[in-house]
């Protein structure tokens, strides 16, 4: 009896607090949003850029100046070479052939076009092999293999790069095939990593 | 001096990016639907020969596993989708080991020194043989454009499957396609 009386004033309560807990609920997203919009007014960066079309998937992530350095550092490569390449604008980048069909890729045909319009051709791993071989070195890694064929389940990772400045945007504009159809694509507002110099 | 404060304030750097790569590209190390796919070679070509140092420093070939199947691994510490293989190539390696099987690890790049340590951070430590390849030869023989690459060789020394990317290598599928190899 005594559990049935508690439980009856407890409804009570509840029923006396409901109209003052619905209206606090209402208002609180309210409340969260004057707190969050002053801190969150500057729109968020974006940390990556993937799209997946026709079984042909592409992931870009923008790699800092001194992270490329430290990755190439680490390799042995010399100073030169490590400089040189922090002059890009490099990203991680990911493909894939998600579908069951083979299919190719080649990345001389891809063009970064930035705001004011002008297209950008990626530097080539061929290109970058060329020139570190001129100066001895012979590492051929970490590079994208700028031209693939795929067949189902195979995919790869490396770093794609463009000479631009850092935090340029631009929309990558890419292609694939499969047989004897390209397929064209773009990538929009693709951001070149920020530079942070090494303190 | 300052050159010297700059480089160590460089390297301070470096350790902390690398330390935080580890994690970033771990995250990033995909599982695909079909990660178990290899793609069977329409015409088995002969897997190109090698003779290279394993971690005690003796030479292994390829000639001497002759009558056996071969999974040809090549790889480096480095690479994120190569170490998140490696302890399904264990397993797959420890299942089929007493059934004329192996599996090669084909470093690149890198020497013993750099491997050995590597071996005592991952979970699951490969107990296959590890072959070093530093300057790339045996890969560039191979048409290895990214890593990792894998490739199976069949008793009779040719090559009959391979795969671009990182691979499940305990996947039903794949102990399936060794199985039909032995």
């Amino acid at each position: 009896m005594s559990n049935l009386v508690t439980l009856t004033n407890s409804s009570k309560h509840r029923c006396m607090f409901a109209p003052l807990m619905i209206l606090l609920l209402m208002a609180s997203p309210l409340i969260v949003q004057a707190e969050a919009k002053p801190e969150n007014s500057k729109p968020q960066k974006k940390s990556e850029w993937f799209s997946e079309q026709g079984g042909f998937s592409i992931k870009l992530v923008p790699v800092n100046r001194d992270y490329s350095r430290a990755v190439f550092y680490a390799r042995g490569m010399p100073a030169e070479v490590v400089e040189e390449m922090a002059n890009y604008c490099v990203f991680g980048t990911i493909v894939k052939n998600l579908s069951a069909k083979p299919l190719s890729y080649d990345m001389s045909t891809w063009r970064a076009v930035t705001v004011d319009g002008v297209e950008h051709r990626m530097k080539l791993k061929s290109t970058w092999i060329q020139e570190w071989q001129a100066k001895g070195v012979g590492f051929r890694w970490l590079l994208l293999a700028e031209a693939q064929t795929f067949e189902e389940g195979d995919w790869i990772q490396g770093f794609s790069t463009v000479k631009l400045a850092p935090a340029a945007i631009f929309d990558l504009h890419y292609s694939w095939s499969r047989g004897e159809q390209v397929f064209y694509s773009k990538l929009e507002g693709v951001t070149c990593a920020d530079h942070q110099p090494a303190k | 001096m300052l050159t010297i404060n700059r480089l160590n304030n460089f390297s301070y750097v470096i350790v902390t990016l690398l330390t935080l790569s580890v994690s970033i590209v771990s995250a990033e190390t995909p599982a695909s639907a079909n990660d178990y796919k290899f793609t069977k070679l329409s015409k088995p070509v002969q897997a190109p020969g090698f003779n290279l140092e394993d971690m005690d420093g003796n030479k292994q070939s390829l000639k001497q596993y002759e009558g056996k199947v071969v999974v040809i691994n090549f790889w480096a510490t480095w690479c994120p989708p190569c170490v998140h293989e490696m302890p399904s190539m264990e397993s797959l390696y420890q299942k089929f080991k007493d059934k004329s099987f192996v599996v090669l690890g084909i470093n690149q790049w890198e020497d013993e020194e750099k491997v050995f340590s590597f071996m005592g951070q991952i979970k699951k430590a490969p107990t296959f043989p590890i072959l070093f390849d530093p300057d790339s030869k045996i890969s560039a023989a191979y048409g290895v454009k990214g890593l990792p690459s894998s490739y199976i060789v069949d008793k009779q020394g040719n090559i009959v499957y391979r795969a671009t990317g990182g691979r499940d290598f305990t996947h039903p599928a794949v102990e399936q396609l060794i199985e039909s190899l032995l």
